[in-house]
């Protein structure tokens, strides 16, 4: 199958253009000719072969770089196209041309370092902290170096290249103040994995910072301010959970420095490790959380049942792995809502992405709505606006309960079609351990069955449901979405052949 | 003082069905406050675990624990924050103590200056903390100043000697089997009840070594603790003592509707 060769080739010197001048040149060449069929592979090398009888229709997920995964966990390696080049971002990323360069952070020992030395240093009360996060790091902006780490704690090794990231990241782009607070979370790409001694391995190649920024007037200073961040360095992908954190440790580390420090980190080592779908009760300076942990990155987290919105307690309960509901997200695009409602804009979005941060006025031409609108939503979302926070954070929640249901619902045609491909017990017992997989997807097949069983979406017509889902399988997003069915498919029919 | 979502969050604990096995008990918050190596942890962890540890490191910060209890029909649960006595953590206390709605204030029966230190606790509570918080005054290490009945062998290690490196361990030795153990005391009984009176704090000695006296500080708070008023409120966002001023007539009474129930029979904590 030649074309699929073609269209990698493609895919490389796409990346290439954004400047993945990728250091792994031959590991994007070498596997990629395992994409010609061969019905003999069986390579250990090469993770899981192609196959025969791809269709022709379905075109190789683009996959940006920002979601490329780490090939050591193995996640998202695509059984259909195992050849999907692992990007590696170069080894040096300089954040800013204006700003001097940290070379080395060991070799400029900082005053905060020497001081956070001495906190506890016992390798299991860390090892229990880094459960959960990689360290708290202190961030100063130095007159002669720009914002520099002034210290993490526990001691965790950071690249010269990742601190200057790190660094950077901690400080807010604009200030909206003169003095005061606020708190904004990032995430930098780890440049290579670290010893699992010196600091926890990332989930998912990226390091996850939530910060907390300061700045007061200082006379002390050369630049008349003081400014400070304090930053939730950590390998789990729960803003929910870290926002919270951050909020409150944030501004109680600036009162009281180091007691509080050892005290947050303390409270830390003693939690339950963020088993996948527990729900987890975590003391927390003088607070309670109650957190739920994900079963996995993608899953869609829990939101209260409209029953329970009326009580439900953000602070409290907090879905891991959401966005942060505090302050409630629909005042994000406040300025877009009127857009939204009126009946004659062509505004709309993908059912999956939430419409976050449109400009006032902001139209398009490009975007076909294929679905019909939610007005009694919308009229929600617009009283809300008019109304106290918790009818802001009610409306939030029914916006992403909204959003879930429209998720599901999108998917809910594909995952019947997916069914039918899973090798039947018959078929399991008369193959060989190394074919047993889901049988190749049919765009055709997959339009006969959705012909034939509709969608509970409410589509404007059945004419815009076949164009939408003809849009939907050629994105990324679906590649990914059908790579990692394989992957659980996969997973589970070999477990029940060893079995 | 209630604004609108914090009302809209009180009828929680009684009908959240989607929190999980907290949400039938009531939620008390709990500090434990008073000087280093008086042996605050080790009531705590009797409490607990039913455990005792001679050389407990000192707690950095504060430790958080709970304990489930039962009373009559009332099932309590006691979030626990247990602090650290070092002087370097006192400012971060008003972080515990804040919506506590009660408090155990421990110090040392053969350590007189702990008492004092004990007594600035309270009065920090009772100016700053919720108005109706429920405090005990418990004087550990009851064990030093009793013959020791049980294994005349063993020599008592107390709690005292944990935390050594804050130099409070306990003046004089461990009892010899003529020793006159009562010597040890330095508060005597009576002067501490006096003050727990006058203040209007529940009172007992206890010894975490041995387990006299733990679960009695615990089972009398649960029935002094005003539960109706805490369901009223709510825990987390609310302010149990916001609206204190009912709640606080009903603790000068003596908690009215609990001590009706507890004067029926004294259950203990269920723990």
């Amino acid at each position: 199958m030649p074309r699929a060769d073609l269209k990698l080739d493609e895919l490389y010197e796409q990346e290439e253009d954004i400047g993945e001048a990728s250091p792994y040149l031959g590991v994007v060449h070498t596997p990629a000719s395992s994409t010609t069929v061969s019905s003999t592979e069986g390579s250990i090398t090469t993770a899981t072969p192609a196959r025969a009888g791809f269709p022709e229709s379905f075109e190789v997920p683009h996959i940006p770089p920002s979601i490329s995964r780490k090939k050591s966990l193995g996640q998202l390696n695509s059984p259909s196209s195992p050849s999907l080049p692992k990007l590696n971002r170069p080894a040096a990323l300089s954040r800013s041309q204006t700003l001097p360069r940290v070379t080395q952070l060991e070799s400029k020992p900082r005053r905060r370092q020497a001081e956070l030395s001495q906190l506890d240093a016992n390798p299991e009360t860390i090892e229990k902290i880094r459960r959960w996060i990689i360290g708290i790091a202190i961030v100063d902006f130095d007159v002669d170096d720009g914002p520099v780490i002034d210290g993490i704690y526990p001691p965790s090794m950071v690249l010269p290249a990742e601190a200057e990231n790190l660094a950077f990241s901690s400080f807010p782009d604009s200030l909206q103040f003169d003095q005061g607070s606020q708190c904004h979370s990032f995430r930098i790409r780890e440049l290579n994995s670290v010893h699992a001694e010196k600091r926890p391995p990332t989930k998912d190649g990226f390091i996850y910072g939530h910060a907390y920024f300061t700045q007061r007037r200082d006379s002390a200073s050369k630049r008349g301010y003081e400014q400070r961040s304090v930053v939730i360095l950590t390998q789990h992908q729960f803003p929910a959970f870290f926002s919270l954190l951050i909020s409150i440790f944030g501004p109680l580390f600036q009162q009281h420095e180091l007691p509080m420090l050892e005290s947050a980190c303390q409270n830390i080592a003693k939690w339950r490790d963020p088993t996948p779908g527990e729900i987890l009760e975590l003391g927390f300076l003088g607070s309670v959380l109650r957190v739920v942990i994900p079963r996995t990155t993608d899953e869609q987290q829990f939101t209260p049942s409209p029953a329970a919105v009326g009580t439900y307690d953000p602070k409290h309960h907090i879905a891991a792995s959401s966005s942060p509901l505090m302050p409630p997200p629909m005042v994000l695009f406040e300025t877009a809502l009127s857009q939204l409602c009126s009946s004659t804009s062509t505004v709309q979005r993908s059912p999956s992405v939430p419409p976050a941060g449109p400009a006032p006025g902001w139209k398009s031409k490009t975007h076909k709505r294929y679905i019909s609108k939610d007005r009694a939503l919308l009229k929600q979302l617009e009283t809300a606006l008019r109304g106290d926070e918790r009818a802001k954070l009610n409306a939030s929640l029914a916006l992403r309960r909204h959003f879930h249901s429209r998720t599901s619902e999108v998917i809910t045609p594909l995952a019947r079609y997916l069914n039918t491909l899973i090798p039947t017990p018959t078929e399991v017992a008369k193959s060989s351990t190394d074919t047993l997989r889901l049988k190749p997807f049919s765009s055709a097949n997959f339009f006969a069955s959705l012909k034939a069983h509709g969608s509970t979406l409410p589509f404007r017509s059945t004419s815009k449901r076949i164009e939408f889902y003809e849009r939907l399988l050629k994105t990324p997003s679906f590649g990914l979405w059908l790579a990692q069915q394989e992957r659980i498919v996969e997973g589970v029919l070999k477990e029940k052949r060893t079995v | 003082m209630l604004n609108a979502a914090q009302s809209f969050t009180s009828v929680r604990l009684a009908t959240d069905s989607a929190s999980g096995s907290v949400d039938k008990s009531v939620q008390v918050k709990l500090v434990l406050l008073g000087e280093a190596a008086v042996g605050k942890s080790s009531v705590v962890l009797r409490f607990v675990s039913n455990e005792f540890q001679a050389n407990k490191e000192p707690t950095i910060g504060a430790a958080f624990l709970t304990q489930k209890c039962r009373l009559e029909d009332r099932v309590l649960r006691y979030e626990i924050w247990d602090t650290a006595g070092q002087e370097r953590f006192h400012s971060l206390a008003p972080m515990y103590y804040r919506n506590a709605q009660a408090a155990v204030v421990v110090y040392d029966i053969t350590k007189a200056s702990s008492l004092e230190k004990a007594k600035s606790w309270v009065k920090e509570l009772q100016r700053q903390a919720n108005p109706n918080i429920v405090i005990a005054l418990a004087g550990n290490k009851l064990d030093l100043v009793q013959p020791s009945v049980s294994s005349p062998g063993a020599a008592s290690t107390s709690e005292s000697e944990d935390e050594a490196d804050d130099a409070t361990a306990t003046p004089g030795e461990t009892p010899g089997a003529l020793g006159e153990p009562a010597s040890l005391r330095q508060v005597p009984r009576e002067e501490a009840q006096a003050y727990a009176t006058e203040a209007g704090l529940l009172f007992f000695e206890t010894s975490a070594k041995t387990g006299e006296g733990i679960v009695d500080i615990f089972t009398e708070i649960a029935k002094k603790i005003p539960i109706e008023h805490i369901l009223a409120a709510t825990r987390g966002t609310g302010r149990p003592g916001a609206a204190g001023s009912r709640a606080d007539g009903a603790r000068q009474e003596g908690g009215v509707n609990l001590e009706e129930n507890a004067a029926k029979s004294r259950d203990a904590c269920n723990c």
